[in-house]
């Protein structure tokens, strides 16, 4: 039974994690048909400015914010330099723009920190566990958990409450629709970027927490994840992000702890058959919706 | 998703090999007396190997300035010419073609199979001795790219027999848990040897349990949850995996309150990665010297500090020295030979029984270019520092996978 409570403990963790990266690529596809796979980036940048300051010996009090502003500003400037000339375009055209952005980001960062991994010193806080009903439990699985539930309520309240946020969801149901009556297209593209950057920015705090090494490809896995939670879960819907990115992280631990030990190494391969026959029960995702189909 | 683009540049690699017939015209001659002896170098200065390839290369212009201080070989200077394999096969075979048309007798190859063959069989295909510094795979030899071939480095294989004998005769451990990170071959090479050794030593029970994981998993901590509820009580951890995962490995293991012994692959070799786990203790790991000028081979810790004196102490990696050893081994057979002819070089080069260098005492055949029962210098990390621990030599050779 412990194995079993640990490894659920294990999942949400997991799950939390995608979840939150899963957000972050589906909020701006929700809005402008773009599969960002920069996302990733937006990540590596801001663990590289965590490396940097927290070497310079700055006070975590400065390092926090820095981080966040540094994955909305980026994902700011990637909208308005690479993403607004190309709006509109073919799906595809957006695609491999997002990819352009990604493999720029990657090597501008091979050529001036090299590929030599650094490794962040971390206060001892963040790699400590604590025992709680005979279960020992790292103090970062419960922060990720609550990191992300907070935000998802945050983001929830946000596009239900604000003015800004019920144009986006408006522009995500139907962008043209939306344009015409009075929506500013590049006021909410802009907000999606800045947020999908916040949520960058601390789904890299948290990634580093977890494993205080960076490389420049740190963020190609991660995007990755996020996309195929995204397509779980249903592209264009938010929740349906959340729900992809635990239902990847759940799926991911139960097969690590209880497939059999000579097919433990083909984890993956299971994972993505999963995948792939979620998408065949229900190919637009487990939420669908609701502009997903055409209708004629 | 590498598969593609990998194709695409192996295509262009055999391209450009047929496209350049002239670039390099056979083995160069020999007969230049007072010419210096060229040692070429097709390695990563770019891209993602390149943290890999610099402290070899650096170790390498070390040796060959100290053999020409000393007045060369056979009365000829030593010269190196490199050209960058931007860590990509197609550049790869090509930077090695450059090198070889600029005169090298042998050319030095990246440290790993798959970023260090295309350069290799070129060499191989023009006649010319190709050595892979830190390479472990025993396909550097005449069972892989050809007789030409040699590595520097040990069998990966001989690495997890160290890690199995160190921890059953000198930790005075008996049950292993096992953390393999199922991404590459060198690992896989690494877990074989230990698998093979450590139940020879402590019994079929051995290995309590085998959690397998990728360097691109965010988290271990189901596989560290399975450490936790293995039955019997493993003593300590066996862990075959590379940076970056290594370290994030280790780092969630210690965060998750297990403290007992760890021991691992030469991949824990160097400081840069430490500060990712503070104050890291408890664990072990081979690796081909130490760095640390606590070395009980003396001409070791001599080494080390020239090598600090002239690129400071940022490159400076254990493994390193076998770019240091190949320039010693190659005078020593080129000497023996009285020639620089590529195919005596290496018969004279087979005929190497125990030959101390730096990293150990050092056997080719003709059957084997790699080594196999060159002890390893067990290295220890206590309190997040780096020190010698014992030089360990194998009580039996390994297998090979």
């Amino acid at each position: 039974l412990t194995y079993a409570v640990q490894s659920t403990i294990d999942a949400l963790s997991l799950g939390s994690l995608y979840a939150l990266l899963a957000l972050g690529i589906a909020l701006i596809f929700g809005i402008m048909q773009l599969i960002n796979f920069a996302h990733g980036e937006l990540i590596m940048v801001s663990g590289y400015v965590l490396f940097f300051m927290v070497k310079a010996g700055l006070p975590w009090l400065l390092i926090v914010p820095a981080v966040l502003v540094t994955g909305v500003l980026l994902a700011m400037a990637m909208d308005r330099l690479a993403f607004r000339t190309v709006r509109g375009a073919d799906a595809s055209t957006l695609l491999v723009t997002s990819f352009a952005v990604s493999y720029l980001l990657q090597n501008v960062a091979l050529m001036t920190v090299s590929s030599r991994p650094k490794a962040v010193a971390l206060p001892a806080f963040f790699s400590q566990s604590f025992v709680a009903g005979g279960l020992r439990i790292a103090k970062l699985d419960v922060i990720n958990v609550v990191v992300t539930v907070v935000l998802l309520v945050a983001l929830g309240a946000f596009l239900r409450r604000t003015r800004i946020g019920v144009q986006m969801r408006a522009a995500a149901e139907d962008f043209q629709m939306a344009r015409v009556l009075g929506v500013r297209a590049n006021r909410v593209v802009a907000t999606a970027f800045a947020l999908s950057g916040l949520l960058a920015g601390i789904a890299s705090f948290l990634l580093v927490m977890q494993t205080a090494t960076l490389t420049p490809t740190m963020g190609v896995n991660a995007v990755i994840v996020a996309f195929i939670a995204t397509v779980i879960g249903g592209m264009g819907r938010l929740g349906g992000a959340v729900i992809g990115g635990f239902v990847l992280g759940i799926l991911t631990v139960a097969l690590q702890a209880y497939l059999p030990e000579g097919l433990v190494a083909y984890r993956d391969a299971f994972v993505f058959t999963g995948v792939i026959a979620s998408l065949v029960i229900r190919p637009d995702g487990l939420l669908v919706s609701r502009t997903a189909r055409k209708r004629i | 998703m590498r598969s593609t683009p990998a194709l695409a540049v192996l295509c262009l690699a055999v391209l450009s090999t047929i496209a350049l017939p002239g670039a390099a015209a056979g083995s160069p001659s020999q007969s230049r007396a007072n010419s210096p002896i060229v040692i070429g170098a097709a390695v990563a200065l770019s891209g993602g190997f390149e943290v890999a390839d610099i402290p070899t290369l650096n170790a390498t212009k070390l040796a060959i300035a100290e053999v020409n201080a000393k007045g060369g070989v056979l009365g000829r200077q030593l010269k190196l010419v490199v050209s960058d394999t931007q860590s990509q096969p197609a550049p790869g075979a090509k930077a090695a073609l450059e090198v070889i048309s600029k005169g090298a007798q042998i050319v030095l190859v990246s440290s790993d199979f798959d970023f260090g063959s295309p350069a290799a069989l070129q060499a191989e295909g023009k006649g010319v001795i190709s050595f892979s510094a830190a390479g472990t795979s025993p396909k550097f030899g005449p069972g892989g790219i050809g007789p030409l071939s040699f590595t520097m480095a040990s069998v990966g294989t001989v690495e997890g027999a160290t890690d199995a004998e160190f921890a059953y005769k000198h930790l005075h451990l008996r049950r292993a848990f096992e953390f393999i990170d199922t991404s590459m071959d060198f690992t896989q090479e690494v877990a074989f040897g230990f698998e093979n050794r450590f139940p020879q030593l402590a019994g079929k029970r051995g290995i309590v349990k085998r959690a397998t994981f990728l360097q691109t998993d965010p988290s271990i901590a189901n596989q560290i949850t399975q450490f936790k509820t293995a039955n019997p009580k493993p003593q300590f951890i066996f862990i075959s995996s590379i940076q970056p995962g290594v370290a994030k490995a280790i780092r969630q293991i210690r965060a998750a309150g297990i403290t007992v012994p760890i021991v691992g692959t030469d991949d824990l070799d160097g400081t840069d990665w430490l500060p990712a786990v503070p104050n890291l203790s408890n664990v072990y790991f081979p690796a081909y010297i130490s760095f640390l000028g606590d070395d009980s081979n003396s001409k070791v810790n001599a080494y080390v500090e020239r090598y600090k004196k002239k690129f400071g102490s940022s490159t400076l990696k254990a493994y390193g020295v076998t770019g240091y050893d190949i320039v010693t081994a190659y005078v020593r057979a080129v000497k023996t030979a009285g020639t620089t002819d590529p195919k005596k070089v290496a018969k004279a080069l087979e005929r190497f029984r125990n030959v101390p260098l730096l990293t150990g005492p050092t056997t080719f055949t003709s059957k084997l270019h790699d080594q196999l029962l060159r002890p390893m210098t067990v290295m220890g990390i206590t309190k997040g520092k780096d020190h010698f621990v014992t030089k360990w030599k194998l009580a039996k050779a390994p297998p090979i996978k």
